[in-house]
């Protein structure tokens, strides 16, 4: 009997002994990463069956369990994945984010001083202040270009950062993975040599927080498999399988060698993964942001630059500066890069050109071949175009074989990059030092003498081309020739003489690839080109575009004869002329020779084969050779009208008044707003975006501390009920302990029976 | 519900973060005195800000460009001021001359006079603005409009004219070119003003047009056509530079002679009877249009002409009648010149109003995007101090609370 209280007595005392470790292990552990709260569950011993009635064995502690909830615990995991990407997120756009946050900074005032330099300069061309507003003007370039450089420097410091970041991420991944296939040996192990039921509680949790910090990084799922976890991420790579682990790696982008991406190493290969395949944690975030935001946040300062860079290059050009010479560029500018994908089987390259900075978007462009056939998508919303033949123009960039015209072809499945302006920002930089060299006037210059009897007058008249046409035919006319952005001056140093014979028009520059647009459709003829006349339809090639058209009534109707030519050659300088105006036929003559004269008038324009005499309408805008003015009043028979070069113009400042007017010209974005709405827009997307991000990020820290919360109300350590627990077993331990005297009292009262 | 120890100091710690972050940004805004500090805080009304801002800048850009023109423009007004009461001057002088009792020395000191008029007209005409550029030579600003030269002034500049932004619709031209101010005196409704002489004693008629094929060699001189003593030839010459262009020619009606870019025909009168060219006949051949300097210098030449027979009186009279009516014809140019000045200063004012409202509209728009309300913005600060204050010291309190320290 007394070896019975003993006995149980005992048991009580080894289970509050173990109840008062285990709640130490729970204080000890309280603020702990990952620990989740340890109770041990006692059951009565069995009893013993004595003549029908059952004793009472003690106690005896049956496990020590571990408070864990993997339905809690998974969702505390989703929401850190969650909560870190948008955290990571909303840190870097922050930086963009304060970086165009200042109105006063930034862009804006640049680009706002800049104009008003070009305005100055229209106030006072030449002279003592005109040197200054000259001086002024060529500063506040610099001034611009160097803005938007360092905004294009900032980004690309940040864009080090996120591949650094990736990297470190990567390598973290890597190091959790390991570390998670350790533990899994460990734990099996560690389950294989304790009983059923008794789990290595620690261990387990410190592999669950393994799990919460890769879940940190990137979004995973986790796969029990008897004692061990199978943890699997992006879209369904295995990382770790048991005690094996499949490496992530950071690589070079294939058709960008300055973008790091993520490869998984499975079996000894690496395959690259899709950027947009990891959703969530850090890695996520930065992929994220990198593809949405400074993406974007780059071609759109690069668009701003292109646009800017390109439309005061090509009104420089139609101008002249203050030594009486047409001006040059104001500003270099990079144009689109373009770049072969590394897997690509043969040596072709595409030369992407920007033909209209108006239409350019913020997005990159890919070119496939595939199936004979290019195929080019917009990366931005997948909008796509495709043709047999190159040059093809999307968005208003020209891509197109380089190097003309040996170009080599490429094979099947070979694949491009084209960003056409992410190298914009970095690139702007200001060509002219002299401030003499800004092309403040006019090219031409009109007059009328005083002999002049009639009240006709004559229009200061405006340069619209860099390229003059003309033709010899009495039939046929070639139009104004536009000249895009890609045109370079040096295509037509010499003049160039397009020759119809028998239904074909040859004589194209050889190299020149020659694209002809009939309605909506485009063929390209490939050096050297014998091009298909079609009347009206668009002939391009390097830049220059124009059409041939057959005579229409009131000229002499009819297709070129065999022999016509078509010269296209420099418009500067302009020629001079002298037209008179004959009151007999109504008409103005002594056009140059060849020149093919456009008459518009309320819409309506007519083009007259060279020589004719061009019936006269006051006001209407005659076009020719690049140029165009009009004439207006009542001329008297005989009355002359100059028109030539501006020989002393220095005080001219017409052109600089086109330049400035370039500020409030819809010229970004399809022509639909500023540069400065450009700008704007930009802001306005960053703006955004960090908004988006911040809500995001607040709600998903509240998301996730609920979790948490919800999480820790199961599994955490309360210090209050640790205390209770405490002094629970403390008592226990009394009582046993009271127990055990009691029996040892009543084992004393029975020896001192015999003694007596 | 259970909580545990750790999610008291959580909650605790993250919402006094919370609140901190709050409170600092209230003091960032009334610090910087913006609503909005980075586009994210409000990505609309800081994307419209700048492009209003790009509107106020224009404008007072705009501003700058008005003042440009106004300066440009006051001093033309005042050269073409002073221009007109030379004008004036002049004609006074021309009725004065007229005046039948002087003698050829009493006309020759008025001729003197109007050769310092005439000075004084070409200094106005050469006339600079502030920085140096002239004002009337068009584009060529560097270039002195006027050269002095045998006959009047020659025009060297061209006829172009500058404008100037003066607002985002609106182009206000600068001064005019010389020519639409100095020249532009129609004196014929033809390209020539032919005359016969008012002591011609034929009644032959003169006229002249241009020969376009050599037009390029048009002088813009005066010539005279003079018959000889028979009447049945003639000779012409170049009045302004002396030189006789057509030596001594037989006289056919209607047969064309050409010289200078000139075409001249002298036809018999009407008919029967045919009536020809008297002996000593003369015609005055003169551009249909002249230059004010090129009047001047004729009448001044007249003046200096001897008027001692009654045909040299007639002459007088006639080219003090013409020159009378080419002053008033210059005038009426350059009134009308001053005249549109005017118009373009009245308007500039009206644009500076008109720009000086949007500029203030534009800066209360911006104000209302970005400015802070402070009296908002400092109650808020309050309200989030003592917020702050509170969770601080609830947090001391409940963090405090614990079983352990009733544990003796």
């Amino acid at each position: 009997m007394g070896s019975n209280i003993f006995g149980v007595g005992q048991s009580a005392l080894a289970a509050a002994q173990l109840g008062i470790a285990t709640t130490g292990h729970n204080i000890a552990n309280a603020s702990t990463p990952g620990y989740n709260r340890q109770v041990i569950l006692q059951a009565a011993n069995e009893p013993q069956n004595l003549g029908g009635s059952f004793i009472g064995q003690g106690v005896s502690v049956t496990q020590i369990q571990r408070q864990y909830n993997s339905f809690l615990a998974g969702q505390v995991n989703s929401s850190q994945s969650a909560q870190n990407q948008a955290a990571i997120y909303n840190s870097q756009i922050s930086q963009i984010n304060n970086l165009v946050a200042d109105p006063t900074a930034g862009v804006t005032p640049a680009l706002q001083d800049f104009f008003k330099s070009f305005q100055n300069l229209a106030a006072s061309p030449n002279g003592t202040a005109g040197a200054a507003a000259r001086q002024a003007a060529v500063s506040s370039a610099q001034a611009l270009a160097g803005r938007l450089n360092s905004l294009q420097t900032r980004l690309d410091q940040i864009r080090e950062d996120v591949n650094g970041q990736i990297g470190t991420t990567v390598g973290a991944i890597n190091s959790y993975a390991t570390q998670l296939a350790n533990l899994n040996d460990v734990i099996e192990k560690a389950q294989g040599t304790s009983t059923i039921g008794n789990a290595p509680n620690d261990l387990l949790d410190q592999r669950d927080q393994l799990v919460t910090e890769l879940s940190k990084l990137t979004k995973v799922s986790v796969v029990p498999q008897g004692p061990k976890y199978n943890v699997f991420i992006g879209n369904g790579q295995p990382l770790v399988l048991g005690s094996n682990v499949n490496q992530l790696a950071v690589s070079q982008s294939l058709t960008d060698p300055s973008r790091t991406e993520v490869s998984y190493l499975a079996n000894g290969a690496s395959v690259l993964l899709p950027e947009n395949s990891f959703a969530g944690g850090k890695l996520g975030g930065l992929l994220d942001f990198r593809a949405s935001t400074l993406d974007v946040a780059q071609n759109s300062i690069g668009r701003i630059a292109i646009g800017v860079a390109t439309q005061f290059n090509d009104q420089q050009k139609l101008g002249l500066d203050l030594n009486g010479q047409t001006g040059g560029s104001l500003f270099n500018i990079a144009g689109p890069v373009s770049t072969p994908s590394a897997l690509n089987t043969s040596t072709a390259a595409i030369n992407a050109s920007i033909t209209d900075t108006t239409a350019l978007t913020t997005s990159d462009y890919r070119l496939q071949f595939i199936g004979g056939n290019y195929k080019i998508t917009r990366l931005s919303d997948g909008a796509t175009q495709s043709s047999a033949t190159l040059p093809l123009k999307f968005d208003g960039i020209n891509f197109q074989l380089a190097p003309p015209p040996a170009a080599a072809v490429p094979n099947a499945g070979d694949e491009f990059l084209i960003r056409p302006t992410a190298a914009g920002g970095s690139s702007i930089s200001v060509v002219v030092q002299d401030p003499a060299k800004l092309a403040a006037a006019a090219p031409l210059t009109t007059a009328f003498p005083t002999t002049n009897t009639g009240s006709g007058k004559i229009s200061v008249g405006v340069a619209n081309s860099q390229v003059a046409s003309g033709s010899n035919s009495a039939t046929a006319t070639i139009g104004a020739v536009t000249t895009d952005d890609s045109y370079l001056g040096t295509t037509l140093a010499a003049p160039l003489t397009l020759t119809y014979s028998g239904g074909n028009i040859t004589g194209f520059p050889a190299g020149a690839t020659v694209s002809v647009k009939v309605g909506a459709v485009t063929t390209n003829y490939p050096p050297p080109a014998t091009v298909p006349y079609t009347s009206g339809a668009t002939i391009s090639f390097s830049g220059v575009s124009f059409a041939i058209s057959n005579g229409a009534a009131p000229a002499p109707v009819g297709p070129p004869a065999n022999g016509d030519t078509f010269t296209l050659s420099a418009a500067l300088p302009v020629a001079a002329t002298k037209l008179t105006f004959n009151s007999a036929g109504n008409t103005l003559t002594g056009f140059p020779a060849n020149a093919n004269v456009t008459v518009t008038n309320g819409g309506t324009s007519t083009t007259y084969p060279a020589g004719s005499a061009i019936p006269y309408t006051s006001g209407a805008t005659i076009s020719y050779n690049g140029i165009s003015f009009s004439v207006s009043g009542n001329p008297a028979n005989g009355d002359v009208f100059n028109v030539g070069p501006n020989t002393n113009g220095s005080g001219d400042n017409r052109n600089a008044v086109i330049l400035s007017s370039l500020q409030t010209q819809n010229t970004v974005a399809g022509k639909t707003t500023t540069f400065q709405g450009g700008y704007a827009q930009f802001v306005s997307l960053v703006g955004n975006k960090a908004h988006e991000v911040q809500i995001t990020t607040a709600s998903e820290t509240k998301l996730l501390a609920q979790n948490v919360a919800a999480q820790q109300s199961e599994s955490g350590v309360n210090l209050d009920e640790e205390a209770a627990n405490l002094l629970r077993y403390q008592q226990a331990y009394q009582a046993a302990g009271k127990l055990m005297q009691i029996a040892s009292t009543l084992f004393d009262q029975l020896l001192s029976l015999g003694s007596r | 519900m259970r909580i545990s120890t750790s999610t008291i100091y959580e909650t605790g710690g993250s919402r006094i973060s919370d609140l901190q972050v709050g409170l600092n940004k209230t003091q960032q805004q009334i610090a910087a005195g913006r609503r909005i500090l980075t586009p994210a805080d409000d990505p609309i009304d800081s994307a419209r800000a700048l492009v209003i801002s790009q509107s106020d800048s224009l404008n007072t850009q705009f501003a700058t460009n008005r003042q440009a023109a106004k300066n440009n423009l006051s001093v033309s007004e005042s050269v073409l001021g002073n221009v007109t009461d030379t004008l004036h001057n002049i004609k006074a002088l021309i009725v004065q001359a007229g005046n039948g009792t002087y003698s050829d020395t009493e006309r020759g000191f008025i001729a003197q006079e109007l050769q310092g008029n005439l000075d004084q007209l070409l200094g106005l005409a050469n006339s600079t603005d502030g920085t140096g550029n002239y004002l009337f030579s068009g584009f060529s600003t560097t270039v002195a409009p006027y050269t002095k030269v045998a006959g009047g002034a020659a025009y060297n500049g061209d006829q172009g004219q500058r404008f100037l932004q003066a607002d985002t619709s609106r182009q206000i031209p600068l001064s005019s070119p010389g020519t639409a101010i100095f020249e532009n005196i129609r004196t014929s409704a033809g390209q020539f003003n032919v005359k016969s002489n008012p002591s011609n004693v034929g009644q032959a008629l003169a006229t002249a047009a241009i020969n376009v094929p050599t037009s390029g060699s048009l002088t813009g001189n005066n010539y005279e056509v003079a018959f000889d003593n028979l009447g049945t030839s003639f000779t012409v010459t170049n009045k302004t530079t002396g030189a006789v262009v057509v030596p001594l020619t037989p006289y056919v009606s209607g047969s064309t002679v050409t010289f200078d870019g000139i075409d001249l025909q002298v036809t018999n009168a009407g008919g029967p009877p045919v009536v020809a060219p008297g002996p000593g006949d003369k015609f005055s051949v003169q551009p249909g249009n002249q230059n004010i300097f090129e009047t001047v210098t004729d009448i001044i030449n007249a003046l200096n002409t001897p008027a001692n027979t009654a045909a040299a009186k007639k002459d007088l009279t006639a080219a003090l009648t013409q020159g009378n009516n080419n002053v008033d014809k210059s005038l009426n140019n350059v009134l009308t010149a001053r005249a549109q000045l005017g118009t373009s200063l009245k308007e500039l004012d009206d644009l500076d109003t008109e720009g000086d409202a949007k500029g203030v509209a534009y800066k209360q728009d911006l104000s209302a995007l970005l400015d802070l309300d402070y009296a908002k913005a400092i109650t808020e600060l309050n309200q989030q101090q003592t917020t702050l204050q509170a969770a601080q010291q609830s947090f001391v309190k409940t963090s405090e609370l614990s079983l352990f320290s009733y544990i003796r």
